[in-house]
């Protein structure tokens, strides 16, 4: 019955495959200027320049430049690899971590199971955005903290979806006929249990790549982040709030690349979903 | 019945001893003596004034004694005292709880009014995809920008609405909105993909994190799939107000908890970070207990699926 | 601490050295056509700054610029200060020096009393004296305005005389009494509530000012109403007796864009630290008074006692190899002035105005100067080294650093970068910058501290000075420094401050970096407000004509 269901949704919206490939080559060229950023700028996007400075797009700076004068352009175009890399980042830290109490507590008794679960659920009743900032307030702001605060945040719903898929794997014939077996317990989980976990994993990942990047942003933004001269979204976009009547550009640029690159990661997600290389069983 | 009930009250209580416990654990954790950050930079105590304020705390006594006098404060409602403000926290939170309950129900509003529009006026095939475009833009923009670009387009350019503060009932239309755009994209969403696609969303996929077998899941899928939204949009907006509220606060420049809350942190003002934390979960468990009564009133076979759904995001 | 903690704009058309320039907006704004030639008798001014003194209310102890502002309307001195630095009578109707210059004799008024009812006497400042005295005050900087160690003890001579004693001349007693750090509280409060100046409000902050404060809402809004009774203004104000509007409601509205908005907007009347995007954005029809802080300008501070900065090559290096002409013109758009002394030019009578121009930018010298120093490897990215050990200054700032002072921190690394010295910018919040400043662990820090009196040098260039961050030690300095504060001869004062901000000049153990200047800007139909010597507002003429 799941099945139908989702083929139902699928063939419903035929429009959905050019979205997708929009949204995969996005995040290609995002991805790249992640890596390789000199491939895509040549200016500094440290660079300051005292006659340059708050200059409207022109040839010479697409984007403008910023309050000392360094090129929006290029600071946008070094910030992917900051934003990608602590949303990636503290997604990856949020699954690892996620996989492993997860599979844990799918496959320990139930008492210890149950404390587990109470306690993510305790973290669970506070909103995603101020877990994290309650981790900056004991951690201290700064861009290392800012990963963590994130990944923390995000950790309990990986981990219950891990612990789910586990149950559900646990029961599954082919399980059961290696305990049978006697194979033992840990190279279950490792070869078997795990692997199945990673694909619905795998829809949430991607799509929480979105809400990390935009989590972090927000703590930059706060100013509890990296700090200036880190050519950051979050903080452009920060540098910029004051600027709006006279100088939009440095606002606007970094905010349209965070809601492209959250856009790109939440529709690829959901073809990942809709493909059924997630659904739950 | 009664064994039900108290289970329920129970399972609150541990929400809020854990997040009371948390909050504990929050000040024991940063890094530094709680009297120095304190004093913060102005303080330039003795280092007997110093030992006078750690005894006046109790800071001076085992970890495991503070905690115990501390968990009995927090019950009697004593949140200790704020370090930078120099006024009890139940104060500093109390004073500035009217202007985000204000903010809470102006978004609440906007949320059902903007989904009413999306649902009615534009629900037809053909705008559906212009309508979906929208709500995934509202739902992946950050929330920051959204309030500099309302700000920029109505405060400064149309001057529609007053950009500041917290006068009347026109100073909250911007704020409200700006947390009311991505509740609504995803609330139109959530109504647009129809029931069937509940299935699919991640919220499925929590509720199977639950531990709710596939089995039971499918058996509960014609009870289950009318709570969701609802549910999830309780659970969405709470969420957004308080994690929204700090940015939304900070950008307008109104007051209310979120400022608090992000002023606490920035100054490592602990015992209000400590106060927030304990109200955010209180505010968790009563809206999910109103959830749960609403539908147990409403239809009293969902008693079973509201709870297996509770905190749902 | 009292740094100064945002940029400030210069508006060198308004010349307004003399600092209680009245802000008639009728004649600024033609186009708006409100007719604030006739001010109306009543009525509410809004007025929105940036933050408040969220706990550190207290006068006595607070070192915060914003809570000396917030709090003026509601406490008096015993005398008034004018922008030219002159001293006039306010609650005291005259004073007399005793010839040795170790005591203060104050004539009071008797018809001054209380907003709760307390009649201002001798007994009165005595009792307030003494609460900035004592140590559960934890007070620095009323403590030290009020001598520090050179105060003796208040004493009352009669119901209404009261003579303040010192173990030694202290000569910016004058100046300082005029400060709200040194105003009074009802000695009812200071029986009663003592322990709760700190956190302040209504009740608490009680004072004989023109204004009482009557609500107030942490992080958001203080409302202020007049004080009906009041007829004690400092001698030759502009306005005499109770103020004409009714109600001043302050608004905290930390976004500079958004007080900006909300002053165009018409939702508050004016705003204060405006920052030069600010008021670039402000057309005709506001009126904008920019003042320049007197004192210390904002400046970067050379920790002498670390390697780095030990010799005068490198601290020479870092004087002369940016442009720092360029950077304070970029940044603030030409509405500021470069400084050149450790002291501001508003200060009264003391600045050097000689060292004007004296040191200029030339990164050819600067690089000879850190070729000399040894400083002749190169690393990977292009720093010098000297022994393998990269040429490197660490400099510390406390969180958060204004945005425009956050933009000069990046040209200066940039331009020093350039002559491949690295200087590391570390924001810390307040707890690790303490740390950090205690332990001496910085190069470079940064701050401007405003004083109406120059013998702010005390403090931070004096062996045992509480903010001589540069750690110098130098006893002719400390000789200049105590005979500086113990002559009441203006002249030779000034020539002493002279040499000091000479030796600075040439040591520089401080590298003052731009003037910063208080901005106030006004909407339509708002007159009669005035500055003070810090170009703060007073709002007691203040009037509205809608």
């Amino acid at each position: 019955m799941a099945v139908d269901l989702r083929r139902r949704v699928v063939s419903r919206r035929p429009g959905k495959r050019t979205g997708r490939i929009i949204a995969a080559a996005t995040l290609g060229v995002l991805s790249a200027m992640a890596l390789f950023p000199a491939l895509f700028t040549g200016l500094d996007p440290l660079g300051a320049d005292v006659s340059a400075i708050l200059q409207p797009p022109s040839w010479a700076h697409i984007f403008g430049t910023d309050q000392v004068g360094r090129d929006v352009y290029s600071r946008v175009v070094y910030g992917a690899g900051y934003s990608l890399g602590t949303g990636v980042g503290a997604t990856a830290i949020a699954l690892v971590v996620g996989v492993v109490f997860g599979t844990l507590a799918g496959l320990v008794p139930r008492a210890l199971d149950g404390v587990l679960m109470r306690g993510v659920e305790i973290v669970m009743a506070f909103p995603e955005f101020l877990v994290a900032l309650f981790i900056i307030a004991v951690l201290g702001p700064g861009p290392a903290n800012v990963i963590i605060a994130v990944s923390v945040a995000a950790v309990p719903a990986y981990i219950r979806v891990a612990r789910a898929e586990t149950l559900v794997v646990r029961r599954a014939g082919y399980v059961e006929a290696a305990r049978g077996l006697g194979v033992h317990p840990l190279t279950i989980a490792l070869r078997h249990i795990v692997p199945n976990t990673l694909g619905p994993l795998s829809v949430i990942a991607t799509i929480g790549i979105g809400t990390a990047i935009v989590a972090a942003a927000g703590l930059s933004f706060l100013g509890l982040g990296p700090q200036d001269p880190t050519p950051e979204w979050g903080l452009i976009l920060a540098g910029g709030r004051n600027l709006l009547a006279v100088a939009w550009w440095v606002a606007v640029f970094p905010g349209v690349f965070i809601t492209a690159t959250v856009i790109s990661a939440t529709v690829l997600g959901r073809s990942l979903r809709a493909h059924g290389t997630g659904g739950p069983r | 019945m009664a064994a039900r009930l108290a289970a329920r009250l129970g399972g609150m209580l541990v929400v809020v001893w854990g997040a009371a416990t948390l909050a504990f654990l929050v000040l024991r954790l940063v890094p530094g003596d709680p009297v120095d950050i304190m004093l913060g930079v102005e303080g330039q105590a003795s280092p007997e004034a110093k030992d006078a304020i750690r005894a006046d705390l109790g800071l001076d006594r085992p970890a495991f004694e503070q905690y115990l006098g501390y968990l009995g404060r927090v019950l009697r409602g004593d949140l200790g005292r704020s370090y930078q403000l120099r006024l009890p926290v139940t104060e500093v939170i109390g004073q500035q709880l009217a202007a985000t309950l204000e903010l809470v129900a102006a978004s609440v509003l906007f949320t059902l009014v903007l989904v009413a529009i999306g649902a009615v006026v534009f629900g037809g095939r053909r705008s559906r995809p212009v309508v979906g475009a929208l709500e995934l833009i509202a739902i992946s923009s950050p929330p920051f920008w959204i309030g500099l670009v309302l700000l920029a387009v109505f405060g400064f350019g149309l001057n529609l609405f007053p950009v500041a503060g917290a006068d009347g009932v026109t100073a909250v239309v911007l704020p409200a909105a700006t947390i009311a755009l991505p509740v609504a994209g995803l609330l139109g969403q959530v109504l647009a993909a129809g029931m069937a696609d509940a299935r699919a969303q991640p919220f499925a996929l929590t509720a199977l994190a639950r531990g709710v077998s596939a089995e039971r899941l499918v058996l509960r899928h014609t009870l289950r799939h009318a709570a969701l939204p609802a549910v999830t949009l309780t659970g969405y907006i709470v969420g957004s107000l308080l994690g929204g509220a700090v940015i939304v606060e900070s950008v307008f420049g109104r007051p209310g908890i979120g400022r608090v809350t992000l002023a606490a942190i920035t100054h490592r003002d602990l015992p209000v970070v400590m106060g927030v934390i304990i109200l955010t979960s209180v505010v968790f468990v009563i809206v999910n207990l109103a959830v749960d009564i609403s539908y147990r009133l409403i239809d009293p076979r969902l008693a079973l699926s509201a709870e297996a759904i509770r905190g749902v995001r | 601490m009292r740094l100064i903690p945002s940029p400030r704009r210069v508006l060198a058309t308004l010349a307004l050295v003399a600092g209680t320039a009245l802000l008639v907006s009728g004649c600024a704004s033609p186009q708006s056509g409100a007719g604030a030639s006739t001010p109306q008798a009543g009525g509410t001014i809004t007025f929105a700054v940036d933050v408040d003194p969220v706990g550190h209310l207290d006068v006595h102890s607070s070192q915060l610029d914003i809570n000396a502002i917030l709090q003026r309307p509601v406490f008096d001195s015993l005398v008034s200060q004018n922008a030219d630095g002159s001293i006039v009578p306010w609650l005291a109707k005259s004073w007399s020096i005793s010839a040795d210059g170790l005591s203060y004799t104050f004539d009071l008024r008797t018809d001054v009393k209380f907003t709760d009812g307390a009649p201002f006497n001798a007994a009165a400042v005595k009792a307030n004296f003494e609460h900035i005295v004592a140590p559960d005050t934890q007070s620095a900087q009323a403590s030290s305005m009020l001598g520090g160690d050179f105060y003796a003890g208040t004493t009352v001579v009669d119901d209404h005389t009261v003579r303040v004693d010192f173990t030694q001349p202290f000569a910016p007693f004058l100046h300082n009494a005029a400060a709200v750090q040194l105003g009074f509280y009802s000695p009812l409060v200071l029986a009663a509530s003592a322990d709760k100046l700190k956190a302040g409000g209504p009740g608490i902050s009680v004072g004989t000012g023109p204004f009482i404060l009557s609500s107030y809402t942490p992080g958001s809004e203080l409302v202020y109403t007049k004080n009906p009774d009041y007829n004690w203004a400092p001698d030759g104000a502009a306005h005499q007796g109770a103020a004409i509007i009714d109600t001043l409601d302050v608004k905290i509205l930390p976004e500079s864009a958004v007080r900006t908005g909300a002053l165009t907007s018409g939702q508050v009347d004016i705003i204060g630290d405006t920052s030069p995007a600010s008021l670039a954005q402000l057309g005709a029809g506001y009126t904008i008074i920019s003042t320049q802080s007197p004192g210390v300008p904002y400046s970067l501070f050379l920790n002498v006692k670390r390697p780095v900065f030990a010799n005068l090559g490198e601290r020479l290096a870092l004087a002369e190899g940016f442009d720092l002409d360029a950077a304070v013109k970029g940044v603030f758009q030409g509405r500021y002035q470069r400084a050149w002394s450790i002291l501001s030019p508003g200060t009264p009578n003391s600045y050097d105005a000689s060292l004007e121009g004296s040191r200029p930018f030339n990164s050819g010298d600067a690089r000879a100067l850190l070729d000399a120093q040894g400083w002749t490897g190169r690393d990977s990215e292009g720093y010098r080294t000297k022994d393998g050990k990269r040429l490197s200054a660490r400099w510390i700032s406390y969180t958060p650093v204004a945005e425009d002072n956050a933009s000069l921190a990046a040209l200066i690394q940039d331009g020093m970068k350039k002559i491949g010295f690295e200087v590391k910018h570390d924001v810390l919040e307040p707890g690790a910058y303490l740390d950090a400043y205690l332990a001496g662990d910085y190069d470079l820090t940064d701050w401007g501290y405003l004083s109406a009196d120059a013998d702010i040098l005390r403090s931070h260039l004096g062996t045992k000075g509480f903010q001589n961050a540069s750690h110098v030690s130098d006893a002719t300095v400390d000789a200049n420094l105590a005979a500086a504060v113990a002559t009441t001869d203006p002249a030779k004062r000034a020539e002493l401050y002279r040499a000091l901000q000479q030796y600075n000049a040439d040591a520089i153990a401080t590298l003052p970096l731009y003037v910063p200047e208080y901005s106030l800007a006004a909407g339509p139909g708002i007159g009669g407000v005035t500055v003070d010597i810090n170009g703060w507002p007073q709002f007691s003429a203040a009037y509205t004509s809608r």
